[in-house]
């Protein structure tokens, strides 16, 4: 059988999916981060397989792909740091805790 | 296009009986009796000295973040390299200047003293 | 006219002053001559991209540096240039004020990246470019929890949205086989292409806080330093505008019913940020609903695909950001509660009649910027036969009035705070909130020739 683009997609569409989950529904600020981070793997994925069936020729997709890795990569960076500092002051990194802006 | 609408909609169906038969499977087929061996910390199978949330040095965590953001970036010389003998002097000039930029900021985090061990 | 690569110019001196400012503790007067120093090559960048003129699509058509580009890339970096010029004067809390400028200036040149971007890749890395800064600008100050709280928020929230964003373009890629705006052929894709716009758009909904995607604004910008939102909630937005505009512009012909949902958006937008500004006692607060109206009205003049309404939301996010940066920069120096704002009209004068004209502007009261752009925005919108949205317009703007003219009455009537001591006189940041008066009215005076240029524009 063969295999299309619709499986790669699928696959994509499954990781992303829980990513999200993971996102929303976890309370630590680092699995928070690590969930946006296997949404962001699906996102590559997706383009990886776009440009393999879509433009077999060109590697639009895969030069796509670079980009948003080395992006996600600072971000992700950018994050780790703001928890961080987040927990040097208050020994605590639960995305429920944090309601000192509640209003 | 209504096959499109299927399309889309076995995607969203799939990820979301995934996540619920993956979770629901590790529920059933776990058997919940916690013993204190086995709560217990694994480290290589040897029993556990002291508590297992040992903070980590902060310069550690300096260094890893510099060392993935450069190393992340190198990931930029690969496809470059393969464009590079058809393109000519003005992509090697790209190049230099992308570089500079990072050594840019590498010369940030030194002035900042984030190189500085303490 | 600057011609060939030239024409971004404005960019590179951006970035370059970036880098001089973050190596400004190398210089003679340290952080202050950073921040002088960002001032200044940010103002000549904003002369070189009004003078420099337009081009059609520019490296392999991933840029086009057209008039509604030139009109946001010249406001973005003056609006920089104001706010570089005003850290100047007073400075950050906690004295960072060279990597405050870096930051700024870092983020201002992915933002006038952005409203040339023609690609998906540039447009994503640009909206990066422009963001990333403003994470940091909003919780650089280590020991404040509320700060670091309402930036941590804000970042998880963007980094969703632009990771949703980037699946949406995944799909768009995938479709047309191309990530070029111009090459972006959707006809025929039915429900998939649609999934692609919608996803993409969630990523510039959420940047630009409308409505359903707007409650991280509120938080985030309630703990950052006032300084911080006087440059994270306007500069970006003028960027965030030109780009969908672009956007728009490529998907519409071929995607049905964006005009319904911009339409829902922009009047759930107008609705919730007007009557959720209204209690608010916290002035960082109001302006972030007052954010959250405004984006409603931008995409008002943005839902019907046309020229004239493009040109109209670019020209009204500049109107809207100088007297909304003015007044949060009014707030960093006297402090964000509405009650540090009272008798200012005693303590100065001066500031608060140029209070009054800000809140006048974003009411939309003639003679001033906002009341023009406001009158373009509507009549775009009325055109395109959207009357029931413009007199939601209308409405929300006459509710609008009452809290802004809450602002006024405390500045006039108001108790006078206990134990305030007096502001240290800082003639470059009195200049800088002088010039935004001047410009507010300037704006709304020569509104018609600036918004002549920019209605030829995406024709």
């Amino acid at each position: 059988m063969q295999v299309g683009p619709s499986a790669f997609m699928a696959l994509a569409a499954v990781l992303f999916s829980l990513g999200l989950y993971g996102a929303v529904a976890r309370k630590s600020a680092v699995m928070v981060l690590m969930s946006l981070e296997l949404m962001a793997v699906a996102v590559s994925l997706n383009m990886v397989a776009l440009s393999r069936f879509v433009t077999p020729t060109e590697m639009t997709g895969q030069v796509f792909t670079i980009f948003t890795m080395v992006v996600s990569a600072a971000e992700i960076g950018l994050g780790l740091a703001l928890v961080l500092a987040i927990y040097r002051q208050t020994r605590s990194i639960e995305l429920t805790r944090m309601d000192t802006l509640k209003g | 296009m209504p096959h499109d609408y299927v399309v889309i909609g076995t995607f969203v169906l799939v990820g979301i009986i995934f996540v619920m038969i993956t979770i629901s499977t590790s529920n059933i087929l776990s058997h919940q009796k916690p013993s204190e061996a086995k709560g217990l910390i694994y480290e290589c199978g040897v029993e556990p000295i002291g508590a297992p949330w040992v903070q980590f040095h902060v310069g550690y965590y300096v260094y890893a973040l510099l060392f993935v953001v450069f190393d992340i970036e190198t990931v930029f010389l690969y496809p470059w390299a393969i464009v590079f003998s058809r393109m000519g002097m003005i992509v090697l000039v790209e190049m230099f200047i992308f570089v500079a930029v990072l050594l840019l900021g590498l010369a940030y985090a030194w002035k900042e003293g984030a190189l500085r061990w303490r | 006219m600057l011609s060939g690569y030239w024409i971004f110019a404005p960019e590179v001196l951006i970035v370059a002053g970036a880098f001089i400012a973050l190596f400004g503790d190398l210089l003679p007067g340290r952080d202050r001559t950073a921040a002088y120093v960002g001032a200044a090559v940010a103002a000549l960048a904003a002369v070189l991209a009004a003078a420099g003129g337009t081009a059609g699509p520019m490296v392999f058509g991933q840029v086009e540096p057209d008039e509604i580009a030139r009109f946001a890339r010249t406001g973005i970096a003056a609006l920089t240039a104001l706010w570089a010029l005003w850290v100047a004067g007073r400075g950050m809390p906690d004295e960072r004020r060279r990597d405050a400028v870096a930051l700024a200036m870092f983020a201002a040149g992915g933002g006038m990246l952005l409203t040339m971007a023609e690609d998906l890749i540039v447009m994503y890395i640009a909206l990066e470019l422009s963001t990333m800064p403003a994470y940091v600008l909003m919780g650089y100050r280590r020991r404040d929890v509320p700060g670091l709280e309402g930036a941590l928020k804000y970042f998880l929230l963007a980094m969703l949205t632009s990771i949703i964003m980037l699946y949406g373009m995944s799909f768009l890629y995938g479709i047309s086989g191309s990530t070029s705006f111009a090459e972006l052929a959707l006809e025929g894709s039915g429900m998939l292409g649609v999934l692609g716009v919608m996803l993409t758009l969630v990523g510039l909904f959420a940047k630009m806080s409308a409505a359903p995607f707007h409650y991280w604004a509120p938080d985030a910008y309630a703990g950052a330093p006032a300084v911080s939102v006087a440059f994270v909630s306007t500069v970006p937005k003028i960027a965030g505008i030109a780009v969908m505009a672009r956007l728009l512009h490529a998907v519409a012909g071929d995607v049905g019913g964006l005009v319904t949902i911009m339409a829902v958006v922009a009047a759930a937008s107008m609705l919730l940020g007007n009557l959720a500004a209204l209690p608010q006692s916290d002035l960082r607060r109001l302006m972030a609903y007052s954010g959250v109206a405004h984006t409603g009205y931008l995409f008002m003049a943005l839902a019907p695909d046309t020229s004239a309404g493009y040109g109209a939301a670019v020209f009204y996010t500049v109107a809207y950001a100088v007297p909304s940066m003015a007044i949060m920069l009014v707030a960093a120096e006297e402090g964000s509660d509405l009650t540090d704002l009272g008798k200012l009209a005693s303590r100065r004068p001066l500031a608060a009649w140029s209070m009054v004209v800000w809140l006048v502007s974003l009411i939309g009261i003639p003679p001033l910027a906002g009341f023009f752009g406001k009158l373009y925005l509507f009549g775009s919108a009325l055109s395109a036969g959207l009357v029931w949205l413009v007199v939601l317009g209308v409405l929300t703007s006459v509710v609008s009035a009452g809290y802004y003219f809450r602002v006024v009455r405390e500045m006039f009537f108001g108790d006078e705070p206990a134990g305030i001591a007096a502001l240290e006189p800082a003639p470059t940041a009195s200049l800088a909130l002088a010039i935004a008066a001047i410009a507010t009215v300037a704006i709304g005076v020569g509104a018609s020739p600036l918004l002549a240029a920019l209605g030829v524009a995406l024709g």
